[in-house]
C-alpha cells in the first residue's frame, strides 16, 4: 500500500501524535515553522524501532532494499538500514545521525540504540502520576492540549536529571555493583584472549548476518586478528590497524558461496599484472619499486617546461632519447634486483615493453591507497638512485609476489611480507550481500576495539579506578540491562545509601524501567513461546536470593558482549533524548543549509 | 514559498514487511518460475524476447541471454537474479538450475510451519553434509573423469550442447560439434607437466598454462561444416586477399612481428602532458613521425619480416610501404587475439617504436593461406610443426544466425567446464538423477541427525526433517522439470536415480518393462528386487510422506559399470549452483521488511 506523505507506518503512536506528524510531514503551504513536542519524538522513534527492531537478535532476519538505481541490498546491519532510509521528518533525521556516531564507535547496538530511545520516551512521557502532577503544578489535565504538554513537560524533566543521572548513579551502579557479574577476561594469556575473542565476534556477527555467514566468518576474522595462532602483545594497537585499512585488508567477490570466504597470508592488490612475472612464481626476496606518475624524464608539468624544435631531427632525436631513458631506467632497476614495478598510474606503452622483454613485472593503476598501505606494511628503504627523475619512488621487498585467481575472470596480486598480516577474501552469491559481510566484519573488530580498552572515570570525586575494566563480558541476551534494571530499582526506591532527591529517584525508575524493552524485544524475536515475565522474576528471585545473576535464563546461545559498548549504548541513548527534547520549533528554508562544524553544505529537501 | 521548477520532491518508500506473505510478491515468484522452468533442459521452449521500441528479437532457452533482459519488479526477484548472474559470470552454465532450486524453496518456504529463520539455518547445514558428501570417496553420484577417458568427455560436452534447444542441433551434427570442441579443447592442453594443474584460489605455486582454443563463427555454412584448424584466422577483407597472392605460402617458413602499440603515427597537438613540446613553422611533427615509422619498417624488413601484426591501427603509409617490398600487414587484430598470436608465432610483443629490434623477439609461422568461411575470408595462419603450438581455431557454421548465437554461448559453456575438468576430474550423472539421489541422501541424513546439531540448531527432529523433506522435495521437482510435463517419474531405492516411464503399460506386460534406462542411462535397466517411489507432477508436494522417512533406507550404491556414454554434468557447476541456490533462497527466506524506492 502507498502511504501517503509519511514516509514509514507508525503503529505504535497515540492518534493525535499521528495525525500532527503526517500534517507537519506533508505539503507545509504557508508555515514556516511548527512546534515540536515530546509526541513528535515519540511518533519517529517509535516508527524507526518498529522498522528495525523486528531484527533484533542473532538470525532475526534482515531488511531488504531496492534502490532506484536498481541495486538491491540485504541488510541485517542496524546501522546500515537506518543510513539507507530516505527519511522526510528532520527530527528522524537526526537521531539516525546519533545512531550513526553511535555505531562508527561502538561498531554495533543500532538497533537497541533505537528500541532503548522509543521505549525511553514512551515512559519518560507517561512519567509517574504523582512527579508530573507536581511538575506541572498539581492540576490534572482537562483541556484536549494538556496532555501533550503533560507529556512533554514530564520527558523534559526527565532529560533535566540525565546528567547527574549520568555521573552519581550510572557509574556508581556499574564500576561497583555489576563488578561482581561480569567476566573479565585475561587479555595477556593468548588462549583466554582467543576464545573471548572467539566469543564476541561469533555474537557481534550472528546478530548482524545469517547463521551460515556467521559460521563461515568467524574463523576467517579470528585468523585476520591473530595472524600468528595465538597472539598476545598489542592486541588493541593490531585491532585498530586492521580497522584504520580495513578496505586494503579486504577483497570482495560475487558469485561464490559464503563458506568460501577465507583468509590468506601477506596483502591482495585488486589489480591485475599488466606485465606477468616471466618464467616461474617470483619467490623468495623480492624486490619491489612503488612509483606515483609516469616514468618520463623530465615533466612538463611540475618544471614548466616546453620543448621547442626547429628541424625535423631534433624532434626524431628527442623522441629516441625519451625512449631511451625509460630503456635506461628499466636497466637499471634490473640491475638493481628489482622484480615488480608498482605504479599508481597507467604506464607509457614503451614502458611495458622494456620492462617485458626485461623481466620486469608490472602493475598498473594500483589505487594510492593500496599502494601507500603495501609501502607501509613490507619494509621500504631508500630508492636505488642510479636515474634521477622527478617521479616519487620507494623501493621495498616482498617474500613472494604472484597471481591470485578468484574466478569469473577476475585475478588480483598476492604480494607476501616479512610481517605477520593477513588479508580477508570474503565470497557472497550477490556483490550487495558481499558488502553487508564487509560491514559486519568491520563492527565485529570495531566491538572488540572497544572491549579491549577500560572505560575512565567521569567524576572527578572518584579514584581514579576505571569504571568498567579492559576485557570485561557479560551474557548476552539482556543481562546487562536487566542487571542495570535490578540496581536502578533498588536507588529509586531508596533502598541504598546515600539517599538521592526524588527528582533523581524518578528519573532512574523511568529508565529502569526502559532498559528492559532490549531482553523483551529479544526474546520475544527469538522464543515467541516462552514468555518473558516468568523469565523476568526467575532471574529476579534468584537475584536477590543468591545475589547472582542465573546465566542460562536470560543468555541466547552462550554469547557474550562486552559492558563497555552497553554502558556507551546507554550514555549515548541518553545524549541524544536530550537533544531531541530540547527541540521545540523546526525551521523551514529555502536554499542549501551550510553546515559550519563540518564545513559541506546540507541538503534541504524540506522546501516546497 | 516559490517552487523552482527543477527540483521535484521524491516519493516515499513503499515498505512491505514480511514480503513472502505478500501476495503480490508470491504471484511474481511463481511466475518467475513457470518462466524458467518451461526453458529448462533439451525439451524445454524458447522465448521470444522483444522491446515494444523496437531492436532485434531473440529466440533464447538460455538464462545467460533470458536474465539480463528480465527486469522483475520486485525486490525479492532482483535479488535472485542476481545471484544467478553471478553465479553464470563464475562458472558459465546452470543459471537455470540455480533460479529454479531458488524459487522452489522460497515459494515451499512461506507454506511451512517452521519459522522462516530456522528453516534456512537447517537449510544450510543440510547443505553442508551435502557438500560433504559430494567430496568424500563413497559418493555415489559422481564419477571420476580425467582426460584419459574419452568418451566421458564426449558425453559431458554432449549434455551441455544437448540443454541448448535453440541451437537446432540433430544428434549426427550435435555429435559432430561436440567432437570438433574436444579435439580443440585437446589442443589445448600441454602434454607436458604436472598431472594434475592447481593455481587456482589457493594460491599453491604449480599452474599449468593452457594454450588458447578461438572461437570463430560465420553464417551460411551448415552445422557440418564446422570443423578444428591449426593455427589462427584471422579476418581479412576480400580485396587484401587478392593482392597478396604473391606471399610466400608453403616453401620456408614466415618471420612475424607483432605490435602491441599503435602505429598510427600520432602525435597529440602540443605533446603530451608530460612532454611539451613546440615544433617551428615548416617542422611537421607528422611527417617526423612517419618518417621514424618508415625507418622502422625497414629495420623490420632487414631482419627478414615477411608479417607485420598489430594489435592497433598501422599508418596507411606504412602499409603500403612493407606491401610494396613483399610483407603483409594485419592491423586492427584486438587484444584478445594478439595473445593467442603471440603464443602461435613465438613471438614477444614490441611496444616501443624506436626500440632495437632483436631477432629473438620475432616469431615463425610456417605458412599462410586464404580460407573462405561463409561470406566471410580469412587469412589462416599455420604455426610451426615442432614444437605445435597449442594455438587451434573452432569455426563454428550454422544456416541461421540466432541458431549460431546460441551455439556460440553453448561452446563457451562447454569450455569452461572442460577447462574446470582440470581442477576437479569429476562429473556428476546428469538428466536429474544427482537431483533425485541428493534427495535421498537428505532425507536419509535427517533421520541420522545427532542431538548435538539439534542442540546447536536450537530445533526439534520433526522440524529438521520436515525441512529436509522440502529441500528434497524442491530438488526432486527440478530434476521432474527437465521432461516438462511428460511422463511418469520414479526414483529406485539402490542407486537414487530418476527412472521415466513415456508410455503407459500394455494389460498383459509387467510395469516394469516399460522403463528402459535411468534418465542418465547409468542404470541400463531396473534392478530387481527395488522399491519404487512416484514423484507427483507437483513432486515437491506429493513426495513428502512420513512413511518413507520410517524405514531406515540403506546408503545408495553407486551404479556399477555405467555405459561409456551418459548424461554427465560438471561437477564444479553444479556445486557452486547448489550452493549459491540455497545460500540465496535462506537469505531472502530472513528478510523480514522490503523497502523500495519507487522514485
Amino acid at each position: 500500500m502507498e502511504s501517503p506523505a509519511v514516509p514509514l507506518t507508525l503503529p505504535d503512536c497515540r492518534r493525535r501524535s499521528r495525525r500532527r506528524l503526517c500534517r507537519s510531514a506533508g505539503a507545509a503551504h504557508g508555515s514556516v515553522s511548527e512546534p515540536l513536542g515530546a509526541g513528535a519524538a515519540l511518533a519517529v522513534a517509535g516508527a524507526l524501532a518498529d522498522t528495525v527492531g523486528r531484527c533484533l537478535g542473532p538470525a532475526c532476519g534482515s531488511l531488504l532494499f531496492a534502490r532506484d538505481t536498481g541495486d538491491v541490498l540485504l541488510m541485517a546491519d542496524g546501522s546500515r538500514a537506518l543510513a539507507a532510509l530516505r527519511l522526510e521528518h528532520p527530527m528522524a533525521r537526526m537521531v539516525v545521525d546519533c545512531t550513526l556516531a553511535h555505531c562508527a564507535v561502538t561498531g554495533d547496538g543500532a538497533k537497541s540504540f533505537v528500541l532503548l530511545l522509543a521505549s525511553l520516551l514512551r515512559s519518560a512521557g507517561l512519567g509517574p502520576g504523582a512527579a508530573a502532577t507536581a511538575l506541572c503544578g498539581g492540576h490534572p489535565p482537562t483541556s484536549p492540549g494538556a496532555h501533550e504538554r503533560r507529556e512533554t513537560s514530564s520527558c523534559r524533566a526527565f532529560a533535566g536529571q540525565v546528567p547527574a543521572l549520568q555521573t552519581d548513579v550510572l557509574d556508581g551502579i556499574v564500576g561497583e555493583r555489576m563488578r561482581r557479574h561480569m567476566t573479565l577476561a585475561n587479555l595477556e594469556s593468548g588462549r583466554d584472549l582467543r576464545d573471548s575473542t572467539e566469543g564476541i565476534v561469533r555474537t557481534s556477527l550472528s546478530c548482524n548476518l545469517g547463521a551460515a555467514a556467521a559460521e563461515a566468518l568467524v574463523p576467517a576474522v579470528l585468523g585476520l586478528v591473530f595472524p600468528r595462532g595465538t597472539d598476545v602483545p598489542r592486541f588493541g594497537e593490531r585491532v585498530s590497524f586492521i580497522l584504520g585499512n580495513f578496505p586494503e585488508m579486504c577483497t570482495e567477490v560475487s558469485g561464490a558461496p559464503v563458506s568460501r570466504s577465507r583468509c590468506l597470508d601477506g596483502v591482495l592488490l585488486r589489480r591485475d599484472f599488466t606485465v606477468r612475472p616471466s618464467g616461474e612464481d617470483v619467490d623468495g626476496d623480492v624486490r619491489f619499486v612503488a612509483v606515483t606518475g609516469r616514468v618520463r624524464p623530465l615533466s612538463s608539468e611540475s618544471l614548466g617546461v616546453t620543448w621547442q624544435y626547429g628541424t625535423v631531427s631534433e624532434f626524431q632525436q628527442a623522441q629516441l632519447w625519451a625512449d631511451r631513458y625509460v630503456e635506461r631506467f628499466v636497466e637499471a632497476l634490473a640491475r638493481d634486483g628489482v622484480r615488480v614495478l608498482f605504479s599508481a598510474v597507467k604506464q607509457s606503452d614503451c614502458l611495458l615493453h622494456y620492462a617485458r622483454h626485461g623481466g620486469l613485472a608490472v602493475v598498473e593503476c594500483v589505487p594510492a591507497e593500496e599502494l601507500a598501505f603495501l609501502c607501509d606494511v613490507a619494509p621500504c628503504e631508500a630508492p636505488p638512485t642510479e636515474c634521477g627523475d622527478t617521479v616519487a619512488r620507494l623501493a621495498g621487498s616482498l617474500t613472494f609476489c604472484r597471481r591470485l585467481e578468484l574466478g569469473g575472470g577476475r585475478a588480483c596480486v598476492h604480494a607476501g611480507v616479512r610481517r605477520a598480516l593477513r588479508s580477508l577474501v570474503v565470497y557472497a552469491p550477490v556483490q550487495g550481500v558481499a558488502s553487508q559481510y564487509a560491514a559486519a566484519v568491520t563492527g565485529a573488530l570495531k566491538t572488540l576495539r572497544m572491549w579491549a580498552r577500560p572505560v575512565p572515570c567521569r567524576a572527578d570525586l572518584r579514584d581514579g579506578s576505571a569504571v568498567v575494566p579492559a576485557g570485561a563480558v557479560l551474557p548476552a541476551g539482556g543481562a546487562f540491562e536487566f542487571l542495570l534494571h535490578h540496581y536502578l530499582c533498588e536507588v529509586a526506591d531508596g533502598k541504598r545509601e546515600p539517599l538521592l532527591a526524588p527528582p533523581l529517584r524518578q528519573a532512574c525508575a523511568v529508565l529502569a524501567e526502559a532498559l528492559l524493552e532490549i531482553p523483551r524485544r529479544l526474546h520475544r524475536n527469538l522464543r515467541p513461546d516462552r514468555r518473558f515475565l516468568t523469565l523476568l522474576s526467575a532471574a529476579s528471585a534468584g537475584l536477590r536470593a543468591r545475589g547472582e545473576l542465573d546465566g542460562h535464563l536470560l543468555s541466547i546461545g552462550g554469547g557474550v558482549e562486552p559492558v563497555a559498548a552497553k554502558l556507551q549504548l546507554v550514555g549515548d541513548v541518553l545524549q541524544c533524548l536530550q537533544r531531541l527534547l530540547r527541540v521545540d520549533v523546526a525551521v523551514r528554508v529555502t536554499g542549501r543549509l551550510v553546515d559550519g562544524a563540518r564545513g559541506h553544505h546540507g541538503d534541504s529537501e524540506d522546501d516546497s | 514559498m516559490s517552487s523552482s521548477p527543477r527540483r521535484e520532491r521524491k516519493l516515499p518508500s513503499r515498505c512491505v514487511s514480511d514480503p513472502l506473505e505478500d501476495e503480490r510478491e508470491r504471484g511474481e515468484a511463481r511466475l518467475f518460475r513457470t518462466l524458467l522452468g518451461s526453458c529448462y533442459g533439451p525439451q524445454g521452449g524458447l522465448k521470444l524476447l522483444r522491446n515494444a521500441v523496437g531492436g532485434p528479437t531473440v529466440a533464447t532457452s538460455t538464462s545467460a541471454v533470458l536474465l539480463p533482459a528480465l527486469h522483475p519488479p520486485g525486490p525479492v526477484l532482483r535479488l535472485l537474479a542476481a545471484a544467478v548472474r553471478g553465479h553464470l559470470g563464475r562458472r558459465g552454465d546452470g543459471g537455470l538450475f540455480v533460479a529454479l532450486l531458488a524459487s522452489l524453496l522460497l515459494e515451499g518456504g512461506w507454506g511451512m510451519e517452521v519459522p522462516p529463520g530456522l528453516t534456512g539455518r537447517v537449510q544450510g547445514r543440510l547443505l553442508q553434509l551435502c557438500e560433504r558428501y559430494l567430496r568424500s570417496e563413497e559418493c555415489a553420484c559422481r564419477l571420476r573423469v580425467d582426460l584419459g577417458s574419452l568418451p566421458r568427455l564426449l558425453s559431458l560436452v554432449l549434455t551441455v550442447l544437448g540443454s541448448k534447444p535453440a541451437c537446432l542441433l540433430s544428434r549426427r551434427t550435435a555429435r559432430h560439434v561436440s567432437t570438433a570442441l574436444l579435439r580443440s579443447f585437446l589442443h589445448t592442453v600441454p602434454s607436458s607437466g604436472p598431472a594434475r594443474g592447481d593455481g587456482g584460489d589457493d594460491g599453491r605455486p604449480t599452474t599449468v598454462t593452457l594454450g588458447h582454443a578461438v572461437l570463430v563463427s560465420a553464417v551460411g555454412p551448415p552445422v557440418e561444416e564446422t570443423r578444428v584448424l591449426p593455427g589462427l584466422l584471422v579476418e581479412t577483407p576480400e580485396v587484401a586477399v587478392s593482392v597478396a597472392g604473391g606471399s610466400p605460402g608453403a616453401e620456408g617458413s614466415i618471420r612475424v612481428a607483432v605490435f602491441n602499440t599503435s602505429l598510427s603515427g600520432d602525435v597529440a597537438e602540443g605533446g603530451e602532458r608530460e612532454l611539451r613540446h613546440e615544433v617551428a613553422v615548416g617542422v611537421s611533427a607528422h611527417g617526423a613521425t612517419l618518417a621514424q615509422l618508415l625507418s622502422l619498417g625497414e629495420r623490420l624488413l632487414a631482419l627478414g619480416v615477411r608479417l607485420l601484426a598489430c594489435q592497433k591501427v598501422v599508418h596507411p603509409a606504412l602499409c603500403q610501404f612493407m606491401e610494396e617490398r613483399g610483407a603483409r600487414v594485419l592491423d586492427r587484430l584486438g587484444a584478445s587475439l594478439v595473445e593467442p598470436l603471440c603464443r602461435l608465432t613465438g613471438a614477444r610483443p614490441l611496444g616501443s617504436l624506436a626500440g632495437v629490434v632483436t631477432p629473438a623477439q620475432l616469431g615463425l609461422v610456417q605458412g599462410t593461406d586464404g580460407v573462405r568461411v561463409g561470406e566471410k575470408r580469412f587469412l589462416h595462419l599455420r604455426g610451426m610443426d615442432a614444437p605445435a603450438p597449442p594455438v587451434c581455431t573452432l569455426v563454428l557454421c550454422h544456416r541461421n544466425d540466432a541458431a549460431l548465437a546460441e551455439l556460440k554461448l553453448a561452446c563457451q559453456a562447454a569450455q569452461h567446464a572442460l577447462q574446470a575438468l582440470l581442477k576437479e576430474p569429476l562429473a556428476l550423472f546428469g538428466g536429474g538423477c544427482t537431483e533425485t539421489h541428493l534427495a535421498a541422501y537428505i532425507r536419509h541424513a535427517a533421520m541420522g541427525m545427532s542431538e548435538e546439531l539439534l542442540q546447536e540448531l536450537r530445533c526439534s527432529r520433526a522440524q529438521v526433517r520436515s525441512v529436509a523433506s522440502h529441500l528434497a522435495g524442491a530438488l526432486e521437482a527440478v530434476a521432474c522439470t527437465l521432461s516438462q510435463g511428460r511422463g511418469t517419474h520414479l526414483v529406485d531405492s539402490r542407486f537414487g536415480h530418476l527412472w521415466v516411464a513415456w508410455r503407459v503399460a500394455l494389460p498383459d506386460e509387467d510395469w516394469e518393462a516399460v522403463l528402459q534406462s535411468c534418465a542418465c542411462g547409468a542404470v541400463v535397466s531396473p534392478p530387481p528386487g527395488v522399491s519404487w517411489r512416484w514423484l507427483g507432477q507437483r513432486g515437491h508436494r506429493d513426495s513428502t510422506s512420513l512413511g518413507d522417512e520410517a524405514t531406515a533406507p540403506t546408503p545408495l550404491l553407486a551404479p556399477p559399470d555405467p555405459p561409456p556414454s551418459l548424461l554427465l554434468d560438471s561437477f564444479t557447476v553444479r556445486s557452486n549452483a547448489l550452493q549459491v541456490a540455497v545460500e540465496v533462497a535462506s537469505l531472502l527466506l530472513d528478510v523480514k521488511c522490503t523497502i523500495e524506492d519507487t522514485n
